[in-house]
């Protein structure tokens, strides 16, 4: 059986702001949906160009809005 | 969609659609089982279990906190996107075949000696010139344009490079772009003299070398039969200090004869070099030198000694710089560009020594995929569309795998080539990609930890 998250744990309703992390931490704030907004500029690099040319990697690849995107 | 995996030692869960990691400690990845793909908590599933004592409830409030944060269990918005890409998407980036010809018989070549499967030429500047002049009208009003000088061996015929250059630089003064160039040799024709033109003019160099001399010299012989290593190897070490150890690769490929791969790149960091770039080879299973499944244990295995190795050097004051482990975490590129991927065929495409067009250099000379040339200066749209219709959604595995923001999709190239469809991704190389982002990401949690 499944609780939605909203409700309760065990029947007790958390203050989750409250929550000293204890157990998880947290490496980045990254949002890639924030760059919806932002991104699509298509000014960067085509990944292939880089050291590639038999495989696809997009995650190394740099944004040339670096800093000016708001995250 | 949320991927836990315990790699280096480090427990992380990567929120994929947001692209947040977390570290976990033991019981909170224990207690992310119990949650499902929406975040729900299965109070049941985990009382059952026994654990419902005050440490796993608090592991579980930390969870959901971070929910609710929208830093886990967040949802995969990106689908509407893809509409957007296919509209706005422009050619921006040409491969250039500069010569249909190399000084080299690597075996494991897809250019088959540099001639892909066709007739040994190189290209004139008028070519070039036209191909420059296609990708200005193409690239509407993007402003960045790369060039890749590329072949075959591109320095078998230098002096077109210098041309095409010089006069792309004076027209994208005209039209207002900015064109970065990359050239991709094997350096057996390297001199002081090419070496000063192209740290001059060019923002990029992929430097082949495949790593320990016995390795290189198995695969990456001359005409001859004779290794290439001794001829090659100062003169790559000269280009990166000449390039202050930036903006080049030293760039190898790894077989079945290798599998201990971490060697061959520690071999090109003891040389100096730090930016390093090592690959899978691609080939049918008939190669004897063909990666298989069943060696994918072993080469996850090196993945995981390769990034301990990473750690250790750094640790001890060496730094340098391994491609498939390049990560940035906090500024990733933007949703657009990892659902585009590579670009090939509509955003990247290749021109050959006689000025037709192809996707990418690895479709050259397959009459199927010929998109125009040069000088009709159009593409053929229905070529076009199968490239840029094909996305992370129409992959059938794309669409369950953590990892697609990742490689945003696999190789198309690879696809067709290895399953005749261009949504049907090489799984072999998901498989390896998969294995190279966790490795990545847990060398961030362990510098992340090993700072504290």
């Amino acid at each position: 059986m499944c609780y939605n998250t909203e409700n309760t744990i065990f029947g007790v309703f958390r203050f989750k702001e409250d929550i000293v992390m204890k157990h998880v931490k947290t490496l980045n704030e990254a949002n890639l949906a924030l760059s919806v907004e932002n991104g699509g500029c298509g000014e960067c690099q085509t990944s292939c160009q880089s050291a590639c040319k038999t495989s696809c990697t997009v995650a190394n690849q740099k944004c040339e809005k670096k800093g000016k995107r708001g995250r | 969609m949320v991927h836990k995996f315990d790699t280096l030692g480090v427990k992380c869960a990567l929120d994929v659609c947001s692209g947040t990691v977390h570290i976990l400690d033991d019981i909170s990845y224990r207690m992310l089982d119990f949650f499902d793909e929406e975040g729900n908590f299965d109070q049941m599933g985990a009382k059952e279990a026994g654990l419902d004592d005050e440490k796993s409830m608090e592991a579980v409030e930390e969870l959901i906190a971070l929910k609710e944060k929208n830093q886990l269990f967040t949802k995969d918005i990106y689908r509407a996107l893809v509409s957007h890409k296919e509209k706005k998407s422009v050619i921006k980036a040409l491969c250039l075949h500069i010569a249909h010809d190399c000084n080299l018989r690597c075996r494991y070549c897809f250019a088959h000696g540099g001639e892909y499967m066709g007739k040994r030429e190189i290209m004139s500047p008028e070519v070039g010139k036209k191909a420059i002049d296609f990708v200005i009208k193409e690239s509407g009003a993007r402003r960045n344009i790369e060039i890749d000088y590329f072949g075959g061996e591109p320095l078998m015929n230098f002096e077109t490079v210098k041309e095409i250059t010089e006069y792309a630089k004076a027209e994208g003064e005209k039209h207002g772009k900015n064109f970065r160039f990359t050239i991709t040799t094997n350096g057996i024709l390297l001199d002081d003299k090419k070496m000063e033109y192209i740290n001059e003019n060019m923002g990029n160099i992929v430097l082949s070398i495949d790593g320990r001399k016995e390795v290189h010299d198995k695969v990456r012989v001359r005409v001859d039969g004779s290794g290439s290593y001794d001829s090659i190897v100062n003169k790559f070490i000269k280009v990166a200090r000449s390039r202050n150890q930036e903006n080049y690769y030293v760039r190898g490929t790894f077989t079945r004869d290798n599998l201990d791969f971490a060697e061959d790149v520690m071999h090109l960091a003891d040389l100096g070099f730090e930016q390093i770039s090592v690959e899978p080879v691609v080939a049918q299973e008939s190669e004897d030198y063909a990666l298989r499944k069943e060696d994918l244990p072993r080469i996850f295995e090196e993945y995981d000694r390769l990034a301990e190795k990473i750690l250790e050097a750094r640790k001890n004051g060496k730094w340098f710089n391994f491609f498939h482990y390049m990560i940035d975490l906090h500024e990733s590129p933007c949703a657009y560009k990892m659902l585009s991927g590579c670009g090939a065929g509509h955003e990247y495409a290749a021109v050959t020594p006689s000025g037709d067009i192809y996707p990418c250099h690895q479709f050259v000379n397959d009459p199927k995929y010929k998109m125009g040339d040069v000088f009709e200066g159009v593409v053929d749209k229905d070529i076009r569309d199968v490239f840029v219709k094909s996305n992370i959604y129409t992959k059938e595995p794309c669409g369950d795998c953590w990892a697609r923001f990742y490689c945003s999709g696999g190789c198309a190239a690879n696809a067709i080539s290895m399953n005749k469809d261009i949504n049907k991704p090489y799984l072999l190389a998901c498989e390896m990609e998969k294995k190279r982002v966790e490795c990545a990401i847990a060398i961030k949690a362990r510098e992340a930890l090993d700072e504290e």
